[in-house]
């Protein structure tokens, strides 16, 4: 990580698929156009029915920061969203659950995905680059159940959704990690973030402070400079 | 943009050059962008207007390519002398999409002048500047007459042409392989037509002539226009057209969209190991007559067309007769289709496939070409003033469009809906309304903002036409800051979605909802 610049490096953003599961994904990788890579980072979106596509800014925007800071990403629409492959569900009833009960069917399977993601990037640049899993909303929960063996990694939630979904596998992951949390987010409570917090055993840092609710419109640039920051502190 | 790596498009502004400079500008290439200067527009406005088209379709603002006023046929294409100088230092690739489409030759010179004429112009200015990446786009049909299999790499084979336009970009490819100290890379789609997600176009030859065609003879026989469908919410019954057409039904047709078709020409760019090759852009399962036939009955509301068989002959009637006069310069493209093979395509995009050009993607073609009155509707649309349009959007669409869409709509029954909404929508033409739904039925909407709302989106009329045009998801207006929210986010960003949702079905058969379980932008 010590190898990753100061400034900004020129970038290419190239669209790919891959496969998650039974199905093949579409998703932008990002990565310095002529510069050595210095790690990897896989970017988890909000729920696919709350903005969780490849277009959203906090994904976009820490998918291209990240990569002109030498660190190569990708970013991806989850099943059934965009051009990625999905089942076949019936959208109306589909809608209706969710507008009922903020869940649908299946939605904790989607960490397949990050997990299909995960695998894509570690096998395109170099295996043995360090792996940061990136989550935002939704996709924090997704990140504790992905599998890395052997891979050298950390972990950033991005206002996590503590009390919409389950957060208790992150007890049991040992990455360091750094959370940030927006002290106006409408979708979980400050106190709660704190005492989820402080059961972690990770190494770990907590970020608070106000972040336009939890939508981090105007912030993307300082996520990625946290970000960076975060990361070269964990793999001098 | 880099020294020396920039791309030159030709052609920006056209049907398959829109989509490709979209698709460079999203890869992150430096663009410049050759243009001339039309009578109503400067070239610089007509692409700065492309480009906020282009970047609303994809959701963030796309970088502006660099503008060269100038013109294929031209001596040194017209360029500038600083346009000359910048070109040399910033591009090393062109993208030749620029082509005229013209069957039949014209007195202008046309489609000679730019497919030919132009092409050599500019390679010519290429060998001058040291641009060495050429990426032609050609077509499938250079093969002339020839039946059977067709390979990637076949040139010339004495095929003889069915028109000046085959026969033009056979000479314009031939032109770009003779050129020495150019790696040239030569693309050749088969029949281009609409977006496959939207059915998005502005060129309305081949398919599209035939299915007019049609729906003008039908309406004709019939008395009254495809398009009164819906307004009748589909009741009319279907129009009789007694049309023997001189084919069995099982002949194919090569159909690719057009968003395929740059996706799979930009992808190629960002490949150079493959550079140097030839490949067909074609669908892998070209759809046959019958299922376009099938499909176009259902879409335009007629019934009695017929497949009557190879040897029909003249015994097709006297519509029958009208129509293959009508249509005598596409009718090669129907009867007698050559298998082109795409080994090289398979292989370099092996992530890229054709998508299925299917019942559903064909209506979704069909659908816009009837809404947009088969290319007439726009130019008839841009004489009017965005602003009359927009005074009259926002009332009659909130007042008299939307209750009665909703009505037939399961949507907020499913759901259940339940709850008071309020819209506050700025600029002219705006005002303020707000909905109630009682027990998933939509009980009134009235005029001003009722302080029992639970929830009050702001926005500007813009953005609401955008919304209701489907150009934009709502959500995406949301996290662009388009729109505002008062009340309970989540439930505000989740009735966005039904509202998206809802807006999908009334412009998309209910067989094509499976594919938008997430939320996506509006493509161009």
């Amino acid at each position: 990580m010590s190898r990753l610049p100061q400034l900004d490096v020129p970038t290419v953003v190239e669209e790919v698929a891959f496969p998650a599961g039974s199905y093949r994904l579409q998703g932008e990788l990002a990565y310095a156009e002529d510069a050595p890579v210095g790690g990897v980072a896989v970017l988890a979106g909000p729920h696919p029915l709350l903005g969780g596509n490849l277009h959203n800014n906090v994904v976009r925007g820490l998918g291209d920061g990240l990569a002109a800071r030498q660190l190569a990403s990708l970013r991806f629409n989850y099943r059934g969203v965009g051009r990625s492959e999905g089942p076949q569900v019936d959208v109306a009833r589909h809608l209706a659950q969710f507008w009922q009960t903020s869940h649908v069917p299946d939605e904790m399977d989607l960490w397949q995905d990050v997990q299909g993601a995960v695998d894509f990037m570690r096998a395109t640049p170099d295996p043995a680059l360090p792996v940061a899993l990136i989550g935002y909303s939704f996709g924090c929960a997704l990140l504790p159940h992905v599998r890395l063996p052997g891979a050298r990694s950390a972990f950033i939630l991005i206002a996590p959704t503590l009390g919409k979904h389950d957060y208790d596998s992150y007890r049991s992951v040992d990455a360091p990690a750094l959370v940030i949390a927006s002290e106006d987010d409408f979708a979980v409570d400050a106190g709660e973030v704190q005492r989820w917090f402080s059961r972690l055993a990770m190494p770990k840092r907590l970020l608070r402070q106000r972040l336009d609710n939890h939508f981090f419109r105007g912030h993307e640039s300082w996520l990625v400079e946290t970000v960076v920051g975060f990361l070269r502190s964990q793999w001098r | 943009m880099r020294a020396g790596r920039g791309i030159l498009l030709t052609g920006a502004t056209g049907f398959l050059g829109r989509y490709l400079l979209r698709h460079l500008l999203s890869a992150g290439h430096g663009v410049g962008v050759l243009v001339r200067d039309s009578g109503k527009q400067a070239a610089a406005e007509r692409v700065a207007e492309l480009v906020a088209s282009l970047s609303e379709g994809v959701g963030r603002e796309l970088p502006c390519p660099v503008m060269l006023s100038g013109e294929l046929g031209q001596r040194g294409l017209g360029l500038t002398l600083v346009d000359r100088q910048w070109l040399g230092r910033n591009c090393s690739a062109v993208v030749h999409a620029a082509g005229d489409l013209s069957f039949q030759a014209r007195t202008d010179g046309e489609p000679w002048r730019t497919n030919v004429q132009g092409t050599n112009e500019l390679l010519r200015v290429c060998g001058q500047l040291g641009l060495s990446e050429f990426h032609h786009i050609s077509t499938a049909y250079v093969c002339g007459r020839r039946r059977g299999t067709i390979g990637e790499e076949d040139r010339e084979c004495g095929q003889g042409f069915h028109n000046p336009y085959e026969e033009s970009k056979f000479e314009a490819e031939r032109a770009v392989r003779l050129t020495g100290g150019l790696r040239a890379t030569v693309y050749r789609p088969a029949v281009i037509v609409g977006d496959s997600r939207t059915g998005y176009t502005s060129s309305y030859a081949g398919l599209y002539r035939f299915l007019e065609l049609a729906a003008r003879l039908a309406e004709a026989e019939a008395g009254w226009p495809a398009d009164r469908r819906r307004d009748a919410g589909g009741l009319l019954p279907a129009r009789r057209l007694p049309l023997r057409l001189p084919l069995t039904g099982d002949e194919r047709s090569n159909l690719v969209p057009v968003d395929w078709v740059a996706r799979a020409v930009v992808s190629l760019v960002g490949r150079p190991s493959w550079h140097g090759h030839t490949f067909h852009l074609v669908s892998q399962a070209p759809v046959a007559l019958r299922v376009i036939l099938e499909t176009a009955a259902q879409e335009l509301r007629i019934e009695g067309v017929e497949f009557a068989g190879r040897n029909a002959g003249e015994d097709t009637g006297r519509l029958g007769q009208l129509f293959q006069d009508g249509l005598r310069q596409y009718w090669p493209y129907l009867a007698d289709q050559p298998v082109f093979l795409c080994q090289n395509t398979r292989a370099a995009l092996p992530d890229l496939a054709p998508p299925a050009m299917d019942g559903p993607m064909l209506r979704r073609l069909i659908r816009f070409a009837i809404a947009d009155g088969w290319g007439r509707a726009r130019s008839r649309a841009a004489d009017d003033s965005a602003c009359q349009a927009r005074q009259l959007l926002c009332a009659t669409y909130i007042e008299q469009v939307f209750p009665r869409q909703a009505r037939q709509s399961p949507l907020a029954r499913l759901a259940g809906l339940n709850l008071m909404v309020a819209l506050d929508i700025r600029g002219p033409g705006g005002g303020q309304w707000s909905c109630r739904w009682i027990n998933g039925e939509l009980s009134c909407i009235s005029r001003g903002l009722e302080p029992g709302a639970e929830l009050t989106y702001h926005t500007d009329t813009a953005t609401f036409e955008a919304v209701v045009q489907g150009r934009q998801s709502p959500q995406q207006a949301f996290f662009e800051e388009r729109i505002a929210i008062r009340g309970n986010v989540e439930t505000a960003l989740k009735l966005a979605v039904l509202f998206d949702q809802f807006l999908r079905e009334i412009s998309f058969p209910p067989a094509d909802r499976t594919e938008a379980m997430g939320v996506t932008t509006s493509p161009a």
